[in-house]
């Protein structure tokens, strides 16, 4: 299940708060278990099984590494040795096992093209998220940050937790560790969070949803009447799309985090109003660069090393990144692209760019994120260096066609509201307002309402509302 | 950007910039009114959760809406077995069942419409929105229907020309073929020119001489507002009327003047296909139009009808003929429907397999086969005037057109479609039967 979708909200959700506030305190880490895990199976019956598998292995796993910490340091690591593996096992299984044997394949030796690929195996809903956040747990335990939780449906619901189960934020165990042993319930958060929910659901559906459909309409045209004006619109509507769509999701399992009482850390920082690529990658997708930095970049060594690991463990870090996105070459590619313009800002670009005016170094920051969107979206390189192409003029019909005029010129008010919503203007305004007084801070109120009401509408006549970080 | 020490990820324990200190700040600053903020903060909660809870309970508590010719396709509560929920088909099918009857599903339809328009986008699901004026867009139609309908409809023509039978072929265009001069300007008529180019280039393979009523209605659409329905995909009586006179002509008849009509306006709340795609419910209703002249009454209308729709409805009694029932009512007119959302099936009842219509007289009259899609509805009223009249559907009549002409004694052919249903599908393929 999604959130931006009818049976979420008035069916799912509906339920899931009404009981949640109707136990009594002690029983709601175990209601949100069930309701989460209720959640998950709606849309994959039979893979809750493997959740059901992932917690147990690391409530044992957790178990150990907290038990032999102090005393048998051999043995609490190979509980976080088996954690991994574990894991890692599950992960690999479902989503790159037949990638890699594809590959493999590629090699004309007899006992490769014997190997079954199951291809036709679907990838479990947000199992990249899940099990990084289930390893986090035995990791943080060996490491000392978190204690071990005895209870196992206080840590089932760590795992299964809904809001942030099938996109993120990847939450540390260590972040949430107080907070399922207790947190406070009260309007204050209850309402932040009503009001932080129906922002990420607007971003997703008027803003995400509105830019995807123009991506996928230029998209299409491309293969039949490709126009270098709507290969360009076409991206751009993708970047647009990409963005809104997983950080209005991450904030939709923000507000619902703080409706029950939870504090996750916030996902993404206008990632487009960065001045570098740097800066980019600290705004963008956090919880996930804050988790490969922490179990990743940090025990290879991080920069506390010799020149040359340091430069082994960036590139190993963005590898892996670029993998996690998905099995395809095109992530590996994207991983790596990213990894050499931080390589180069590291070596001289970033104290240039300082010096630049900062429009110059924003402008270049969007070029280098847009085309990153370009090897992000190409599953198939082909295509994608077709589409490329066509932005530069070959193998297009024309610059443009009234059709792709006429969907440029009535969207430049839409698109205009998409630049200003990644900026963090709206959110000033929102400030000034809130801060005013009673009165204003009850039509912020009502406003947000309404905007939920105009969100149904869209759900109710919707024909496309597809989810981009689905199958990461 | 002050940027020293710069990693390949976020450097730990550094508060530079940091969506957490932002979002901390935010709600520090909601924590810290605390006091301050009750009363909206339960006005914000109280509203949410009601309007939430209002609708999951409306849903399960308002009984569904069957299926209706006004809402096609409206999903009923899936099946559920353990099949059906283990592959997920139960639960995707679930969604689409919640969308269709969502309470006040009309409501929200508008309501996105709405937002839509206000953000200036001048298209809700894929319909223009011209003011009161409603035009399905479709910039690329499927040349491929286009191409074997055409080239079917081009071969039927051939093989009935050798048996003596003349055939004309009228081909109508779509609101935003004959109307481009409302669309905007770079918009245009682009797209329209380059599937009539298509099907001029498909006619001309197959010798085809078709009669282009896109032309005459484009011609008149100029300094005409009146020639296709606001709401709907149609085009009106009077648009009809045009058509009439070119398609009489080409059959070697004289049209009646328009004079020679009394026009009859039976509604003025007609909200049609168009109205309906484009949810844009603060347009105003079309009115529709009868030209009814004398002696228009004295006509009888059977209707085939297999499944008894007009069963027991006033003015209708069933007979059979050939082997199948047909409802059997004067006149062209089905005044039932002027109630209904879909006003336009007044004319001779809507879409059937076979429509017959003749006049109740001794004088030897010819017969006209109408092959057709619904533009032909509203021309019965001036055909009829000139000839016994038989239409068929090949949507529900896929039967060889040139055994029926030869066997029902069947003076010409008409075939009269319009672009969209060219497009559409190969609606047309079955006339190729027996014409080789």
């Amino acid at each position: 299940m999604v959130f931006s979708s009818l049976e979420f909200l008035f069916l799912y959700f509906a339920a899931s708060i009404f009981i949640y506030f109707a136990v009594p305190l002690q029983l709601r880490n175990f209601v949100l278990l069930i309701v989460s895990l209720v959640f998950y199976g709606w849309g994959e019956p039979l893979y809750v099984f493997i959740m059901v598998y992932s917690i147990i292995v690391d409530y044992i796993c957790g178990y150990f590494a907290g038990k032999y910490r102090e005393t048998n340091k051999k043995k609490a690591r190979a509980a976080v040795i088996a954690s991994a593996m574990l894991n890692l096992a599950v992960l690999g299984f479902f989503k790159y096992y037949t990638f890699i044997v594809t590959n493999l394949q590629l090699i004309p030796l007899d006992f490769l093209q014997a190997i079954p690929t199951f291809a036709d195996v679907e990838l479990p809903i947000g199992i990249s998220f899940y099990t990084f956040q289930t390893m986090s747990y035995t990791i943080d335990i060996y490491r000392g940050d978190a204690k071990v939780q005895k209870n196992i449906a206080s840590f089932g619901a760590y795992v299964t937790l809904f809001p942030q189960l099938i996109a993120g934020p990847i939450v540390r165990y260590q972040d949430v560790d107080d907070q399922l042993r207790s947190r406070p319930h009260n309007i204050e958060l209850f309402a932040s969070g009503i009001r932080t929910f129906i922002c990420g659901l607007s971003k997703k559906i008027l803003l995400a949803n509105a830019a995807g459909a123009m991506w996928d309409h230029f998209r299409a045209l491309s293969d039949t009447n490709a126009t270098v004006l709507g290969a360009w619109a076409g991206l751009i509507f993708y970047a647009f799309q990409i963005y809104f769509d997983f950080s209005g999701y991450s904030d939709m399992a923000i507000g619902l985090g703080k409706m029950m009482g939870f504090r996750f850390k916030e996902n993404f920082f206008y990632p487009y109003v960065s001045k570098s690529i740097t800066e980019f990658w600290r705004r963008w997708h956090i919880s996930m660069g804050t988790w490969f930095r922490e179990y990743v970049y940090i025990p290879l060594g991080g920069n506390r090393c010799a020149k040359w690991k340091m430069y082994r463990n960036i590139i190993v870090v963005w590898l892996v990144t670029g993998f996690w996105h998905g099995a395809s070459w095109n992530y590996v590619l994207w991983g790596l692209y990213y990894c050499l313009f931080l390589l180069i800002e590291k070596a001289f670009l970033m104290k240039w760019l300082e010096k630049l005016p900062s429009f110059v170094s924003h402008i270049y920051s969007l070029v280098i994120v847009l085309f990153g969107w370009w090897l992000f979206v190409f599953e198939d390189l082909g295509a994608g260096v077709t589409f490329l192409s066509q932005m530069f003029g070959q193998g297009v019909v024309g610059f443009t066609d009234p059709g792709v005029t006429f969907d440029v010129v009535r969207n430049l008010f839409f698109v205009a509201v998409l630049c200003v919503a990644s900026t963090p203007l709206p959110r000033k305004i929102f400030y000034k307002i809130y801060e005013k007084n009673q009165i204003c801070r009850c039509v912020l109120s009502v406003v947000a309402v309404f905007m939920l009401v105009v969100c149904t509408a869209y759900l109710v006549d919707s024909s496309y509302n597809p989810f981009l970080y689905f199958r990461f | 950007m002050e940027e020293k020490n710069v990693d390949a990820v976020p450097a730990p324990k550094k508060k530079r910039i940091d969506g957490d200190s932002e979002a901390d700040r935010l709600l520090e600053l909601q924590l810290s009114l605390k006091d301050k903020s009750k009363v909206s903060n339960w006005l914000c909660s109280i509203l949410a959760m009601a309007f939430i809870f209002i609708f999951a309970i409306l849903f399960w508590v308002v009984p569904d809406r069957e299926y209706t010719s006004e809402e096609s396709g409206l999903k009923m509560f899936p099946e559920f077995t353990r099949e059906t929920f283990l592959s997920g088909e139960f639960t995707s099918e679930f969604g689409e069942y919640m969308a269709d009857q969502f309470p006040a599903r009309k409501f929200f339809v508008g309501l996105k419409a709405v937002s839509e328009t206000a953000q200036l986008k001048q298209v809700n699901n894929d319909t223009f929105i011209i003011g009161d004026f409603l035009v399905a867009r479709n910039d690329y139609p499927n040349e491929d229907f286009l191409n074997i309908n055409v080239s079917s409809a081009a071969k039927f023509e051939n093989a009935a020309e050798k048996k003596g039978i003349d055939v004309v072929a009228a081909f109508a265009g779509r609101k935003m073929d004959v109307y481009d001069n409302k669309l905007p300007s770079y918009y245009g008529s682009y797209y329209s020119d380059r599937i009539w180019n298509k099907l001029d280039e498909i006619a001309a393979g197959g010798e085809l001489s078709y009669l282009n009523l896109r032309n005459t209605l484009r011609e008149a659409a100029k300094n005409d507002d009146g020639l296709y329905y606001d709401s709907d995909h149609h085009w009106t009586s009077h648009g009809a009327y045009l058509a009439y006179v070119e398609i009489i002509t080409e059959l070697g008849g004289t049209p009646y003047a328009e004079d020679d009509f009394r026009i009859e306006t039976v509604t003025d709340d007609f909200y049609g296909t168009t109205w309906s795609a484009a949810g844009a419910k603060w347009t105003k209703g079309d009115t529709i139009e009868y030209y009814r002249f004398d002696g228009d009454e004295d006509y009888t209308m059977k209707i085939i009808d297999k499944s008894g729709e007009f069963e027991g409805l006033e003015g209708f009694t069933h007979i059979e003929e050939d082997g199948a029932k047909y409802a059997v009512c004067n006149g062209f007119y089905v005044e039932k429907f002027l109630n209904e959302k879909d006003k336009y099936a007044s004319f001779i009842g809507g879409n059937h397999g076979i429509t017959k219509i003749t006049k109740n007289t001794d004088e030897e009259r010819e017969t006209l086969l109408v092959v057709k899609d619904s533009f032909a509805h509203s021309l019965v009223p001036f055909l009829a005037r000139h000839y016994d009249l038989v239409l068929v559907d090949l949507r529900y009549y896929p039967a060889s057109m040139l055994r029926y002409a030869e066997t029902n004694d069947i003076d010409k052919v008409l075939l009269m479609y319009n672009m969209e249903t060219l497009t559409e599908a190969a609606y047309l393929k079955s006339l190729q039967i027996g014409a080789k």
